[in-house]
């Protein structure tokens, strides 16, 4: 397990009052839009945290998508290094 | 009992006011009765009626996009509403289709899933009301092994959220059965049948209220017209 795949782990985790076990699904599907690899530990949280609010925001609108958004950056403070 | 109106002209006088607040209201019909178009009415009217509100219309096949085009060509266009009024509308076909994708149908328990985002939604604010649209498409996707009491539970859990429920069941034509398991309208507190009639070369459309639990009214069908201006009955 590597350093992004913790990151996964923890936007699960936030995902997870809300989506239940498709929070995991949701993670996977967000991974393969980005070139995970390309990036580093900060920009992969940000990006991965941004893929993850458009998605939201296609399924439940503004609010959700903005609400579940900050929820990510404040669990992924550490990696994001805000 | 708190009553909400339900905004078609002529008919909520013949219902002491309107539809029970907070209650899970089945509203079932045909194919093209307009139980969406009729439900989306409710909501809408009541947000722009009372100037503030949370809706919640949980749309399992329909998309959010086709939606609103849909409200749009009969004059219900959620971007007008008053500032402190929110209709939100969670699209689970985009989610089915990732689901699908990711080949993970069988692991998820779609009644959950459907109920934890409007749990979460409504955390920190009071929702007004909740559509299912459509318990079939509900059916299609889960595997009810108990439907009777899967489906309390599922009509509890809307109970729980405060919020007035309209729950859309899709039924045959001419068929006085308001649900696929022919307990739905035995576990909601209220039905409301839209049916439809062919005269001649027209199809009519009508409406009744077949049952609201600890309220007297009337269980005629009344002949429904629907425009840019709203629904209305012509009462006899």
């Amino acid at each position: 397990m590597d350093s992004k795949d913790l990151i996964d782990l923890k936007i699960e985790k936030t995902l997870y009052p809300i989506f239940g076990n498709l929070s995991e699904i949701i993670v996977e599907v967000s991974k393969k839009k980005i070139n995970r690899n390309d990036l580093g530990e900060k920009e992969y949280a940000r990006i991965m945290s941004e893929e993850i609010k458009k998605f939201i925001e296609r399924f439940a609108g503004e609010e959700l998508a903005d609400k579940t958004y900050k929820e990510l950056l404040n669990s992924l403070k550490f990696e994001i290094g805000e | 009992m708190e009553f909400i109106n339900t905004y078609v002209k002529g008919l909520d006088e013949r219902i002491e006011g309107g539809i029970p607040k907070g209650s899970v209201i089945l509203i079932s019909g045909p194919t093209g009765s307009m139980k969406s178009s009729f439900s989306f009415y409710i909501a809408y009217n009541y947000l722009k009626d009372k100037k503030e509100g949370n809706v919640v219309y949980i749309s399992l096949e329909q998309s959010r996009e086709s939606l609103i085009n849909q409200m749009l060509s009969l004059g219900m266009d959620i971007d007008k509403l008053p500032k402190n009024c929110e209709f939100n509308i969670f699209d689970w076909g985009l989610m089915r289709r990732i689901v699908k994708d990711a080949g993970r149908q069988e692991d998820i328990n779609w009644i959950n899933a459907i109920i934890n985002p409007v749990k979460e939604f409504a955390k920190n604010k009071k929702l007004d009301f909740v559509i299912l649209d459509s318990l079939n498409a509900l059916y299609a996707i889960s595997n009810l092994k108990n439907p009777r009491n899967q489906l309390f539970f599922l009509f509890e859990a809307m109970r729980e959220l405060g919020a007035t429920t309209l729950a859309i069941s899709e039924t045959s034509y001419n068929s006085m059965q308001f649900g696929t398991y022919d307990v739905e309208g035995f576990l909601a507190d209220c039905i409301i049948h839209l049916s439809m009639e062919r005269i001649g070369r027209t199809l009519g459309r009508y409406i009744s209220i077949i049952k609201i639990r600890g309220v007297k009214h009337s269980s005629d069908y009344y002949p429904l017209i629907v425009d840019t201006k709203g629904f209305r009955i012509i009462s006899h």
